[in-house]
């Protein structure tokens, strides 16, 4: 008898607290929205094309990156099943390794970092069922300013230490995205967004020592958590 | 009349005397070496400036370049060598380069004359601005018209720090009265017996 009243206490509990969820799981609702995330950026390796003209010499060299963060925020609007965003991200990858076939240099443990920042127009289907979690996908694009820093490293073949493996610069690149998600509700307004983003650009040059320059394209792999508030 | 003839013909003796005993003492300087008589070397110092190139990573191009020197040297960069400085740190850009060689000794400096041994031939001063190594190594070629075909000569390396002359390897002189060793170091070498 006793166990019995306990299951049925401890159902009506857990019907009480499904409640809000139940209805937050509810018919898509349009209104505008602000979100905000953090989280991981892992670039992909990526060839840097280093072009010089006195000697003349071309490397193409492989960069290797450790993961570094992911910041940005959103404002949208819901149109209900669609919805169109505006985008501010920061994301940035530490340069872990550089080397180059040709030359055979191979610069370990290296001091450097590749930023992006981003101007996105985002647009994310939001399939709507009846639990609080909402599965999204969608992409955007839009522009990015990506920063290559001065980059150190010492070469573990000869022992060379190197204090412009890349030089200091940025450039102004296109930008793309795709991704997917979950937006889990947590009441009428607030809720949260488990999102993933392959992030890619165009070719980026940077040109600081021209006619000398450094060509790269940025690819990254980018998970975050937000949070978003329905007005 | 006849005291004039003898005194004058006293006088013719000695002449010629003098100028016998005189050509005796004079030789024309060569030195006598394993039975071939070679001419000696000029002892001024002979200089040759220039300039070559390296990438930001230090590396030069990729092609060989031949470095500005002296007549009686001959240095080879090959493709893609990269220069260090004394911290093994890369060298980039335009780096002036003097080259010297001489096989008057006395023309080095009062510090690196103080412990070099006495069988030196001559030697050759690499300089690269801040660059002092190579990476691989240069190879020199050197006329040691002094040593004949087939002698083995030691080439030691000056070490500024210490002040010694080290022995880094010995060569044979070619028939053609030349040496060619690999040069790691950018600095001064002596050519020694």
């Amino acid at each position: 008898m006793k166990v019995r009243r306990s299951l049925v206490a401890i159902s009506a509990l857990i019907g009480i607290a499904a409640i809000p969820a139940v209805s937050l799981a509810s018919p898509p609702r349009p209104a505008g929205y602000l979100s905000l995330f953090l989280g991981a950026s892992a670039p992909q390796d990526t060839t840097v094309t280093i072009s010089e003209f006195n000697p003349v010499a071309t490397k193409d060299a492989r960069a290797q990156f450790d993961p570094g963060i992911n910041i940005g925020g959103t404002a949208g609007y819901d149109f209900g099943f669609f919805r169109l965003e505006g985008e501010m991200s920061y994301k940035r990858g530490e340069i872990s390794k550089v080397t180059e076939q040709t030359y055979g240099t191979r610069y370990l443990n290296t001091d450097g970092h590749l930023g992006a920042f981003a101007m996105m127009m985002n647009g994310f289907f939001d399939l709507h069922n009846e639990s609080p979690v909402t599965p999204y996908l969608g992409g955007g694009m839009g522009f990015s300013t990506i920063g290559l820093s001065r980059t150190r490293g010492v070469d573990a073949s000869t022992g060379a230490r190197n204090d412009h493996i890349f030089q200091s610069d940025y450039d102004n690149v296109f930008a793309y995205q795709a991704g997917a998600g979950l937006d889990i509700a947590l009441n009428r307004h607030l809720s949260l967004d488990l999102g993933y983003r392959y992030f890619g650009t165009s070719r980026a040059s940077f040109t600081k020592d021209w006619p000398n320059s450094t060509d790269l394209k940025l690819a990254s792999h980018n998970a975050a958590v937000g949070l978003r508030v329905k007005f | 009349m006849k005291n004039i003839s003898k005194r004058f013909a006293a006088l013719l003796l000695a002449a010629v005397i003098c100028l016998g005993l005189g050509a005796c003492g004079t030789g024309d300087g060569d030195q006598l070496v394993d039975g071939t008589l070679i001419p000696s070397l000029p002892s001024t110092v002979s200089v040759k400036t220039g300039t070559i190139a390296t990438d930001s990573w230090g590396y030069t191009g990729s092609t060989p370049v031949q470095v500005a020197a002296p007549s009686q040297a001959e240095i080879l960069i090959s493709g893609r060598t990269l220069l260090m400085d004394d911290s093994l740190r890369v060298v980039s850009g335009n780096i002036p380069t003097k080259i010297s060689f001489s096989s008057d000794r006395t023309t080095l400096s009062r510090a690196a004359q103080a412990y070099i041994p006495a069988d030196c031939i001559a030697y050759l001063d690499i300089s690269m601005g801040s660059a002092k190594s190579a990476f691989p190594e240069l190879s020199v070629t050197v006329d040691v018209g002094v040593a004949a075909a087939g002698t083995t000569l030691t080439l030691r390396n000056y070490d500024v720090a210490t002040g010694k002359w080290i022995a880094a390897q010995t060569t044979v002189v070619s028939s053609t009265g030349k040496i060619t060793f690999p040069a790691k170091q950018l600095s001064l070498w002596g050519i020694f017996r």
